[in-house]
């Protein structure tokens, strides 16, 4: 009896961490790339940049993999920190040659507010980057939540 | 001051290009003996290097001797022209297997150092992925090969994918290098594509970090974009060249998708492209040694009025004869962009061809792509800029003839003198428009009217067009300066009377009188609305033959060649004496073996009806390599002939060695021979007999029994050269040119 209630519990063990286990395999990887900084996940689905100092335009970037269907989109950012920070798109073709790019200046409060930067695409078939950047060469740190790209 | 030069001569010196700049005694010896006495030789000298450079910018030169009438004045020594050679030759093989791969490596003939396998890709957390492709037994085969394993890591374009490898780029230079040490690979090539300039930093950081874990004897190389315009930012930002080769042994610059799918119709790799790219590199401050030129194997096929999805699908250049040879078609060679472009036309209901597994519909397409002419242009830029070597993408998408010419290429064989003209004029061919080469040229319809006096849009397939003004030799005298090129280029365009080069003091009178014909016949025959000529001009002195049209060339792989030679090539397929090498490609730029020499000679005295296979040619041992049991019965029949009747007595043990290629020397005895017995006179009594003398003057290279034929070809004026080589290979184009000016020669003494 002893027997099959230990490997019952074995079974249940098993069955209770195989879902944990698949979930941090699955767990798709974090597409932010840090640029002179590091790109942290804080639990609640944001992140936090810690930029290094050491030039301007330092923080994240991301690459959306979806394609386009409109040449009118957005770039749509929930941020807090202190600061000033760039939001910025940067176009390229499909062979990755600079097409162009737009940037605003966000001040950041200690409040989540959300920012969006609209933007045209010379083409459908551009990739583009969107990025959250220091402005001037600073150690700082900010947090970032929903980011969206969004089609018109 | 500067001095001003009123004739030029390009001789050939020990086989490197020499020119002499002559001033004029009259006007300039007073000043040039006060520059001399007051030791300012140093004005002479740069005015000559000027002069030189500006006139004669591609030309490579070994020195510039400056005279006034016999008096030597200075001697300005130039680099050596042919110093400099390439054997670093690497590929990459993207499509395939073991097996396939070291079969397209077999055909490559020993002229690859080193294979860059897909065995390295990324994971999504930024770690090593080994590809299924790794094949530790095709790593040995390599190196019992003498050829290096080094695999490229890749990321396939993917962004993201990129970007996770350099921000894992502690761990994956480790596992990277782990692998290389434990396989007995030879280092790796960091190709990773598409990210951008804000990852510039972490990218010459994953290099630095590779070379400092891998040992000494390990590669790491990177390929980098071509960068032509000098770019900062998306793809091209990526690459800190001058960075980079600090770590890496080398950069493989990626010269090559100027145009790529879903773009406008271009070339693959246009010669600008391509030389900017290598500029750019060399101004970023890398090493020429550190510089491997990327080639495409590849073309791209746009459709005629097509979609953006049926615009610049990637074809192997070996698909594109294919396609030509199902389909017919046409091939441009595009002077500007030193690319050809193909046309051909699927018929409608035809579906049976598909191109990256694509079905091609019914229409007209193009395809820019890559031949032995623009691959030869190519590589001309490793010596002119003393590059590390080649790197070619992709190993098996390559017409492998090329494998016979690479080694020439990479050795710099050719030096040849390029007439000033050559650079400024544009040779009309099929297809053409004025609107189309005004366009290619950055030019409008009326300036290149204007330019060629043309009053009418018509122009005519061979017809030379001034793309700008002519050069101008500063004269202290209005009267026009004299260029003349001595050792390649004129005799050869006039040895068989098609053409004439304008001289100064020539009128159009002048030389329709002197070839007996009429003005009128004379513009007609060049296009030319008006009298004007100028100076080096090439002016059709004939009739042309159709035979000579552009239409009728089959080859995709003659048009760069001069269109003498071209219709002397077209003339001799058309008299069924020569033959292609496939039935698109005539390979003008392999050399002609002896066994092709005898396949040539042996139909010139059949179809002429001059001699007779011998009746005992499947029985009577002619070569003693060339047994009666062959399976090349043509060639066995053949040189049964040849034998019999004297013209090829093959090597002193009886051996035809018909897979060797002929020397210059052998290829004057055997046209002297055949002559002979075409004619019952050879070269030599003809020679002897007319009391003209030989100008070559590297007749002792050359074997004894030889030097008589040498000099009668020159004598003759079937070559023109001073330096004969007695001991090189020829050319098929060259061998066909030769031979074609002899045939030319005895039938213009027959017509006397």
């Amino acid at each position: 009896m002893k027997k099959v209630i230990t490997i019952l519990a074995t079974i249940l063990v098993f069955f209770s961490l195989q879902p944990n286990t698949l979930a941090a395999e699955d767990k798709p990887i974090i597409p932010y790339f840090g640029v002179g900084a590091n790109v942290t996940e804080i639990g609640d689905g944001s992140f936090v940049v810690k930029t290094e100092g050491a030039k301007a335009e330092e923080g994240f970037v991301f690459t959306p993999k979806e394609s386009f269907t409109s040449t009118k989109i957005s770039f749509q950012i929930t941020l807090k920190g202190t600061g000033t920070v760039l939001l910025k798109i940067s176009e390229t073709d499909p062979r990755g040659r600079f097409i162009k790019e737009k940037t605003i200046e966000v001040v950041l409060t200690e409040d989540w507010t959300t920012h969006v930067l609209p933007f045209e695409l010379a083409s459908t078939i551009s990739q583009i980057d969107v990025s959250v950047v220091t402005k001037d060469a600073t150690r700082t740190e900010f947090s970032y939540k929903d980011l969206k790209i969004i089609q018109e | 001051m500067t001095f001003n030069f009123n004739k030029v001569e390009l001789k050939n010196e020990d086989g490197q290009v020499q020119i002499v700049l002559h001033i004029d005694t009259a006007h300039q010896l007073e000043e040039y003996g006060s520059e001399f006495n007051f030791d300012k030789g140093d004005s002479l000298k740069t005015s000559a290097k000027k002069f030189v450079k500006k006139h004669f910018p591609k030309l490579k030169v070994a020195s510039i001797v400056v005279v006034a009438g016999a008096v030597i004045m200075t001697a300005i020594p130039l680099q050596k022209a042919s110093a400099h050679e390439v054997n670093f030759n690497m590929s990459y093989l993207y499509f395939g297997n073991t097996q396939s791969y070291i079969s397209q490596i077999d055909k490559a003939q020993g002229n690859l150092n080193l294979v860059s396998p897909s065995y390295f890709d990324i994971n999504a957390d930024g770690s090593l992925k080994i590809t299924g492709q790794f094949d530790s037994n095709f790593v040995n085969a390599m190196h019992s090969r003498g050829i290096k394993v080094v695999p490229f890591l890749s990321n396939h374009w993917d962004r993201t994918n990129g970007r996770a490898a350099l921000a894992n780029r502690e761990q994956l230079s480790s596992q990277i290098a782990d692998f290389i040490v434990k396989n007995n690979l030879d280092g790796v090539q960091v190709d990773i594509e598409n990210t951008t300039e804000v990852d510039r930093d972490a990218y010459t950081d994953l290099v630095r970090l590779l070379r400092e874990k891998l040992p000494e004897g390990k590669e790491v190389s990177v390929a980098v974009a071509a960068n032509p315009y000098g770019w900062t930012k998306g793809w091209h930002g990526t690459y800190d060249y001058k960075e980079l080769a600090k770590y890496a042994g080398y950069l493989m610059i990626m010269a090559y998708d100027e145009s790529y799918e879903g773009s406008p119709e271009g070339p693959v790799a246009s010669l600008p492209f391509v030389e900017k790219s290598v500029q750019y590199a060399l101004n970023q401050g890398v090493p020429a040694e550190k510089i491997v030129l990327g080639v495409p194997f590849y073309g791209r096929l746009w459709k005629v009025g097509g979609t953006t999805a049926e615009s610049g699908l990637g074809i192997s250049n070996k698909r594109v004869d294919e396609l030509l040879a199902k389909y017919g078609g046409t091939i441009v060679y595009d002077q500007k962009s030193q690319s050809p472009m193909a046309t051909f036309t699927i018929p409608a209901g035809d579906t049976t061809t598909k191109i990256a597994g694509k079905t091609l519909t019914a229409g007209t397409y193009h395809i820019w792509y890559e031949n032995d002419a623009s691959l030869e242009a190519k590589f001309d830029l490793l010596h002119k800029y003393n590059l590390k070597g080649t790197g070619s993408w992709s190993l098996g998408q390559e017409d492998p003839d090329i494998w016979k010419s690479y080694n020439s290429w990479t050795q710099h064989e050719d030096i040849e003198s390029t007439p000033t003209y050559s650079s400024s004029t544009y040779t009309v061919k099929s297809g053409d428009t004025l609107w189309k080469i005004a366009t290619n040229n950055n030019m409008s319809v009326s300036e290149l009217k204007s330019l060629n006096n043309l009053t009418s849009d018509q122009i005519t397939v061979g017809q030379k067009l001034l793309l700008s003004e002519p050069v101008e030799v500063p004269t202290p005298q209005s009267e026009q300066p004299v260029v003349i090129v001595t050792p390649s280029q004129p005799t050869t365009q006039q040895a068989n009377g098609e053409t004439y080069t304008v001289k100064a003091g020539d009128t159009l009178w002048k030389i329709a009188n002197m070839f007996n014909i009429t003005t009128n016949e004379l513009k007609e025959w060049n296009g030319l609305s008006s009298d004007s000529i100028y100076v080096g001009q090439v002016l059709r002195v004939k009739q042309p033959s159709p035979n000579q049209v552009v239409l009728n060339n089959p080859f995709t792989d003659i048009s760069h060649l001069d269109p003498i030679v071209q219709g002397q090539i077209l003339d001799l397929v058309d008299k069924g004496i020569f033959s292609g090498t496939s039935k698109t490609t005539f390979s003008p730029s392999q050399e002609i073996t002896r066994g092709q020499v005898v396949l040539v000679l042996a139909r010139i005295l059949l179809n002429n009806g001059i001699a007779e296979i011998p009746e005992d040619w499947e029985t009577n041992q002619y070569f003693n390599d060339l047994s009666p049991q062959t399976n090349d019965r043509l060639l066995l029949q053949f040189a049964a002939l040849v034998k019999s009747t004297g013209v090829f007595n093959g090597t002193a043990d009886g051996n035809l060695n018909p897979a060797d290629p002929i020397t210059r020397e052998q290829m004057a005895l055997v046209l002297n021979r055949a002559t002979d017995v075409m004619s019952g006179k050879s070269l030599v009594e003809i020679a002897n007999t007319s009391g003209k003398a030989g100008k070559v003057k590297d007749l002792d290279e050359a074997g004894e029994h030889a030097r008589e034929a040498i000099s009668s070809l020159s004598a003759l004026g079937i070559t023109s050269v001073e330096n004969f080589n007695p001991k090189s290979a020829v050319k098929r184009s060259q061998f066909a040119s030769f031979l074609s000016r002899t045939l030319d020669y005895m039938a213009s003494k027959n017509n006397e």
